[in-house]
C-alpha cells in the first residue's frame, strides 16, 4: 500500500471520494494520516493524537465536496488539522482518551525514549516543529513537505537544517 | 574548513533516501515508536458525523417510516419512558453479573476480561443487554445518552439494543461495528469481526467501506480490505462460499456460475451488494436478480448494469427488508423488561 502523499497522483483519488467511493476515501487516508499525525503531534500530546488524526478525516469527509482544487487536498487536510489542533484545547472532550494498555507500544524505555523526543520537538521554535515532525516521525522527504505545508524549498532547507541543530542539543545526541 | 558532515547531514534531512547521516538516524530510531500506521488505525466512522447523503444511505430512507418513527417517538417521549430509558449521565458505570453470581460495575476505560470458562451478563446503560462470553477482552471507552463506544479485542458477544441507531458501537481491530437498533452475535479475533445478525441491522465499516447486514444474515471484516457482503444464514449450501470466492476473485467465473445456480428471492440483496460494488459479472448478477425479484421499475436492470446507482438504490429499497429505523421502534415491547428475551 502507497502510503506516501507526494507517491503518484491523488486527484483521482480525490475526485472519486468526492463521488462518494469510500475506498478511494480509505487511500487518501492511507496515504496522508501521517502528515496529519505530524501536524498534530507537533503541538498536541501524544495521547489525543491518534484519535485526532481519524477525527480530521471524518471532518474531512464531510467538507470533501467543498475541495474545488483536489490537487490541493495535502495541503487542505493539514489546514483542518492545524484548525481542530487549534480547537482541541478550547473544547472540553467528552471521551477519555484511550488507555495505553490498549494501543500496542513499545517497551517502557523505548516508548519513554520517544516520549523525551516528540516532547523535544514540541518545545522548539514553531516553525521548526511541524517540519522535522513531518521529516523524522512521518518520514516525509524534503519537496514533499514543501508541498503538503506550501512552503518554499529553501524555507524547508533552512527549517530542516535549523531545527534538527537544536533538537540534535537538546536530546543530547553527538553529531 | 570541512563541510563535508553537514553537508551529508542537509542531504539526508532533505532526502531520506540519501546516504543516511548518523545524528539523524538515531533520533528517527528514537522516534520510531511515534510514527502513525494508517493500516493499524483504520478509519473509524462515528456516523453522526458524517454527512448522511454524502455516505448513500439513501437505501436506508423512506418518508413513510420517518414519520411512523416520528410519531412513534411522541407517543414514548409522552409517557417519558424513553426520557427515562435513553438518558444516561455522563461516564456512568455499567452494571456486570458476573457467571459465579458476584455483582461489579464497568467503568469507563476499565477493561472487561473473561477466562475460558467466564461469561458475564452487562446492561448497556437502560437501552439493552451484553452477553459476554468466554475469553473476551473489552473496554468500556465512554457512555452518554445515546452514544455508548467500546473497544473490543478478541472474544464474542451477543447484544441486544432497544435504542435508535448507531447508539452503540465497538471499535475492534478489523473495523467498527455498530447497531441500528437490534441483536446480534459478534466475535472478534485480531485479524477479524464476524457477525451474525437476529434482529434489525449492524452496520460494518472500516477505511475501505461500510457494509449493512439485515436481519438474518451473517458478514465478516477483515483487517485491510472492504467488510464483506452480508449473506443470509439460511442460504443454499454452497452460496455463501461461492459469493467469498467471488469476493476473492471477482474475474472467475465458476463462482459466479455457482452463486446464479443456488440464489434464491431472499438472496437478490446480496446478488445487488456485490454489482455496487462494480462486480465484474454485474450484467449475469443483475440478470439472475431480476428473475428471482424483479425491479420495481421496468428496464431498471438495464440502467443498473449500466452504472444508474438511482436504478440499483430503487431496487434494493423495494427489496421484503426491514427498516433500522422501523425495526428498534416498531419493536417496541423489546424495550419492556417483562418481555426480555432470555438469552439462546
Amino acid at each position: 500500500m502507497n502510503t506516501s502523499p507526494a507517491a503518484g497522483d491523488h486527484v483521482e483519488l480525490v475526485l472519486a471520494a468526492q463521488g462518494g467511493d469510500r475506498e478511494a476515501y480509505g487511500q487518501l487516508y492511507c496515504r496522508f494520516a501521517r502528515a496529519v499525525h505530524a501536524v498534530l503531534l507537533a503541538r498536541l500530546p501524544r495521547a489525543h493524537v491518534d484519535d485526532l488524526v481519524q477525527d480530521v478525516f471524518l471532518h474531512a469527509m464531510t467538507k470533501l465536496r467543498e475541495l474545488r482544487e483536489p490537487s490541493a487536498f495535502g495541503g487542505w487536510i493539514c489546514t483542518l488539522a492545524r484548525r481542530r489542533a487549534a480547537d482541541h484545547y478550547r473544547r472540553s472532550a467528552s471521551e477519555v482518551p484511550m488507555p495505553e494498555t490498549v494501543a500496542h507500544e513499545a517497551s517502557p524505555e523505548v516508548a519513554a525514549e520517544a516520549a523525551a523526543a516528540i516532547a523535544a520537538i514540541q518545545e522548539l521554535p514553531e516553525a521548526y516543529r511541524e517540519t522535522l515532525a513531518m521529516r523524522l516521525i512521518a518520514g516525509m522527504s524534503g519537496p514533499e513537505i514543501a508541498t503538503i505545508t506550501g512552503l518554499t524549498s529553501d524555507s524547508v532547507r533552512v527549517n530542516l537544517h535549523r531545527g534538527f541543530r537544536l533538537l540534535r542539543e537538546r536530546l543530547g545526541v553527538t553529531s | 574548513m570541512n563541510h563535508q558532515p553537514d553537508d551529508r547531514l542537509d542531504a539526508y534531512l532533505w532526502d531520506p533516501a540519501a546516504p543516511p547521516d548518523d545524528s539523524v538516524v538515531e533520533i528517527e530510531q528514537r522516534l520510531m515508536p511515534a510514527r502513525f500506521d494508517p493500516v493499524a488505525h483504520p478509519l473509524p466512522v462515528d456516523p453522526a458525523r458524517i454527512d448522511r447523503s454524502f455516505v448513500r444511505r439513501r437505501a436506508l430512507r423512506s418518508r413513510w417510516l420517518q414519520l411512523a418513527s416520528a410519531a412513534a417517538l411522541l407517543s414514548v417521549a409522552a409517557t417519558g419512558f424513553g426520557v427515562w430509558r435513553w438518558t444516561w449521565p455522563d461516564g456512568r458505570e455499567w452494571n456486570v453479573r458476573t457467571s459465579a453470581g458476584s455483582h461489579d460495575a464497568l467503568r469507563v476505560g476499565a477493561t472487561l476480561q473473561t477466562a475460558a470458562a467466564d461469561a458475564a451478563l452487562v446492561e448497556i446503560a437502560r437501552i439493552g443487554t451484553m452477553h459476554v462470553g468466554g475469553n473476551t477482552t473489552l473496554t468500556l471507552r465512554s457512555t452518554t445518552s445515546n452514544r455508548h463506544r467500546l473497544v473490543m479485542d478478541e472474544g464474542t458477544v451477543r447484544v441486544r439494543v432497544w435504542a435508535p441507531p448507531f447508539s452503540v458501537a465497538f471499535r475492534t481491530p478489523a473495523g467498527e461495528v455498530a447497531d441500528l437498533g437490534c441483536e446480534f452475535d459478534l466475535t472478534v479475533t485480531a485479524a477479524s469481526s464476524r457477525v451474525q445478525v437476529r434482529s434489525g441491522w449492524v452496520q460494518l465499516e472500516n477505511t475501505f467501506g461500510e457494509m449493512l447486514v439485515p436481519a438474518g444474515a451473517s458478514s465478516m471484516m477483515m483487517t485491510g480490505i472492504r467488510p464483506s457482503v452480508p449473506v443470509y444464514d439460511d442460504a443454499r449450501a454452497g452460496f455463501l462460499d461461492a459469493v467469498r470466492a467471488h469476493e476473492r476473485a471477482p474475474e472467475e467465473m465458476e463462482p459466479v456460475n455457482r452463486m446464479i445456480a443456488l440464489a434464491r428471492a431472499r438472496d437478490v440483496y446480496t446478488l445487488l451488494q456485490l454489482v455496487q460494488r462494480r462486480s465484474p459479472a454485474a450484467a449475469q448478477l443483475l440478470r439472475r436478480a431480476a428473475q428471482l425479484f424483479p425491479p420495481p421499475q421496468e428496464g431498471d436492470a438495464d440502467r443498473a448494469a449500466s452504472g444508474d446507482w438511482r436504478a440499483l438504490d430503487r431496487w434494493r429499497m423495494a427489496l421484503p427488508l426491514p427498516s433500522p429505523k422501523k425495526a428498534w421502534l416498531w419493536n417496541w415491547r423489546d424495550g419492556l423488561p417483562w418481555f426480555s428475551k432470555p438469552p439462546r
